[in-house]
């Protein structure tokens, strides 16, 4: 289990319930954790968990400061991914009428999208208006759009084809990571709508 | 064997002997009163396995039921667990009862306390036990049993407040309160050692156990109170970002405190090589080699300037080989322009054994096509004078249109 849980973790990979549920099961254990992080700590990089809990990656050591290149590498990355991935987030929430969805694990259901994004015109333009973002082309029906949105994002790591034959797909952990970058985002940035939200802790709830 | 053992029997061989019904009133939730099951029912209420619910139906006892959920791990909502601080108060009284038994030199009644307080302690053990198997279960699959947050959010802190209860009940088992008693007394050393046995060498398991429960319930708590912030901070966000389509996240440069997030390694696809080295894997590595299909090769010969592509090579000049019926065509021209009477494509094909593979529809359909393809030059080209003849069938009908030919004939005119 470790070979595979390093190689996928060095390779960028998020890890969670979802994504490899035996391998997060193995990084849950702390003397796994610990033999992971001496084996990475040597190459300058280090285990690391979303706030949550709910998905393990690999970060770079910051003990001897921040490495810039790196971060700019990340936020690079998010300034190229973020409009579309919070667009669809927003998009399937609504679509689905539910705002609990955005946790690990949660299933989303093609069908069950599909058949709410063709009642209503307002979720189609937001899926063609989605699909633009993303570049992506299709043969010009709904349907087919909609299939490319949700490949795109699994291969982004965000969401997993548990269940092709019916097509549901699962919410990854990296769900967590990205949540994250939007608290980050909207606090820098002093983005409002948040303002009677209170910020609350790990440590006050536990 | 004695009076109880038999009638223990007895009660298992009703059970055995009406297993398939009290399956069926099991995983159904009850079986309703027939014809032909009227019998074995009766028979199942006077030993209380079955239950009368409503009417004709009934339902297996509670306590069977309990059972059963436990052996087969079948998980119910709120599920109530044993009351354990009572089962420990039992204790304690029977320990009470045991000494007094034991002071007034009664042996009987002291031997029963000890009976029963062997068996209060491994009931007690027992129901910590399962009771936090069936916590980890739960914990694990994340209330797996219910679909909506607000529901798993409610079941987790009922269960919760269960682990609490055992977290109680342990710093009770481990507390001078129970332990004290036993030890302050040599008279109930068989009494301690039962507990010894059965509890304290159990504790740091159980306790250890308890500790990752509680924690994963807290983590998994406070994930299920984060959801409906996430999602509105996703909302808020999204509108934002639809109010402002110019808005670019900003730039690494312009960060002064960096993220934890931001210093996520971006990986590296690492890629192996096989040390052909290494003996050990080279029969494996040979298997391998033999079921990879072999590469298409193609050769693709650039042109020197000033020379010609396989200039000086043997193969250089390619001679196109004629198809037969080309061939026989050639001859059968040839045999019509020496003869000076009309020569039959169909009989001169026969006659010749080395075109026997030559279909006679097809050889004339050829001969007829080159035929016509030669036209200018049977009038004033190479084979000038050359005469040509079909032979016609009669149409079925006049206004067909279909001109059929049976044959065709060259001869060389003088």
């Amino acid at each position: 289990m470790f070979n595979q849980v390093v190689q996928s973790l060095l390779a960028g990979e998020f890890i969670c319930q979802v994504s490899d549920h035996a391998g997060f099961s193995y990084l849950n254990d702390a003397a796994h954790q610990h033999e992971v992080n001496t084996y990475v700590g040597r190459i300058g990089l280090q285990l690391s968990v979303t706030r949550q809990g709910g998905a393990f990656f690999i970060a770079h050591n910051v003990d001897g400061g921040v490495d810039r290149k790196a971060a700019k590498e990340v936020f690079t990355e998010i300034k190229q991914s973020l409009r579309p991935l919070v667009s669809f987030l927003d998009m399937v929430m609504r679509v689905m009428q539910n705002d609990n969805l955005l946790i690990v694990g949660t299933p989303i259901e093609v069908n069950k999208l599909m058949a709410a994004i063709d009642s209503n015109p307002s979720f189609r333009s937001d899926l063609q208006t989605l699909a633009i973002q993303l570049k992506v082309s299709g043969d010009g029906t709904d349907r087919n759009r909609l299939e490319k949105v949700l490949r795109v994002f699994r291969e982004k790591g965000y969401l997993m084809l548990s269940n092709p034959e019916r097509e549901i797909y699962q919410i990854t952990g990296k769900i967590e990571f990205i949540q994250e970058v939007i608290e980050f985002l909207m606090e820098h940035d002093a983005i409002g709508g948040m303002e009677d939200e209170p910020p609350s802790t790990q440590g006050e709830l536990l | 064997m004695s009076q109880s053992v038999d009638t223990i029997v007895a009660y298992l061989e009703v059970l055995h002997a009406n297993k398939h019904l009290i399956a069926e009133a099991y995983c159904n939730g009850g079986i309703a009163l027939e014809e032909e099951n009227q019998r074995k029912i009766r028979q199942l209420i006077e030993n209380r396995v079955l239950i009368p619910y409503f009417q004709q139906d009934f339902r297996v006892s509670p306590t069977l039921g309990r059972h059963l959920d436990e052996v087969f791990q079948r998980q119910r909502s709120y599920a109530v667990g044993a009351n354990f601080v009572d089962l420990a108060n039992r204790l304690r009284q029977l320990i009470i009862e045991y000494t007094t038994a034991s002071n007034e030199n009664r042996l009987d009644d002291q031997e029963d306390y000890a009976a029963e307080y062997d068996a209060g302690v491994f009931e007690l053990a027992s129901l910590i036990h399962d009771e936090l198997l069936s916590l980890r279960a739960i914990t694990e699959n994340q209330f797996a049993n219910v679909s909506t947050m607000a529901e798993k959010q409610r079941q987790n802190e009922f269960y919760l407040d269960r682990a609490e209860k055992i977290g109680e009940t342990i710093a009770l088992l481990e507390g001078e309160n129970l332990l004290g008693t036993l030890s302050e007394s040599p008279l109930l050393k068989p009494l301690l050692e039962v507990y010894q046995h059965q509890v304290l060498v159990k504790l740091a398991g159980w306790r250890s156990t308890h500790m990752d429960i509680t924690s994963v319930l807290k983590a998994f708590l406070y994930r299920l109170r984060q959801i409906e912030p996430n999602a509105r901070r996703i909302r808020a966000f999204a509108h934002f970002l639809r109010k402002n389509p110019d808005y670019q996240t900003p730039d690494s440069e312009s960060i002064q405190t960096f993220p934890a997030w931001s210093s996520r390694y971006a990986g590296l696809r690492l890629k192996t090589h096989p040390d052909l080295s290494v003996s050990q894997s080279r029969d494996a590595l040979a298997e391998i080699a033999q079921s990879i299909p072999s590469a298409k090769i193609s050769i693709v010969r650039e042109r020197a300037a000033g020379s010609r592509i396989n200039d000086g090579e043997v193969n250089g000049v390619r001679i196109l080989q004629p198809k037969p019926v080309q061939l026989a065509f050639r001859r059968y021209l040839q045999a019509a322009s020496d003869s000076l009477s009309p020569l039959s494509a169909i009989d001169w094909k026969r006659k010749q054994s080395e075109f026997s593979t030559l279909g006679d529809d097809a050889w004339l359909l050829y001969a007829i096509h080159s035929i016509e393809m030669l036209g200018k030059e049977f009038k004033s080209g190479r084979w000038q004078g050359i005469q040509v003849k079909r032979d016609l069938a009669p149409a079925e009908h006049i206004r067909s249109g279909n001109i059929v030919i049976k044959d065709v004939a060259l001869w060389k005119k003088t």
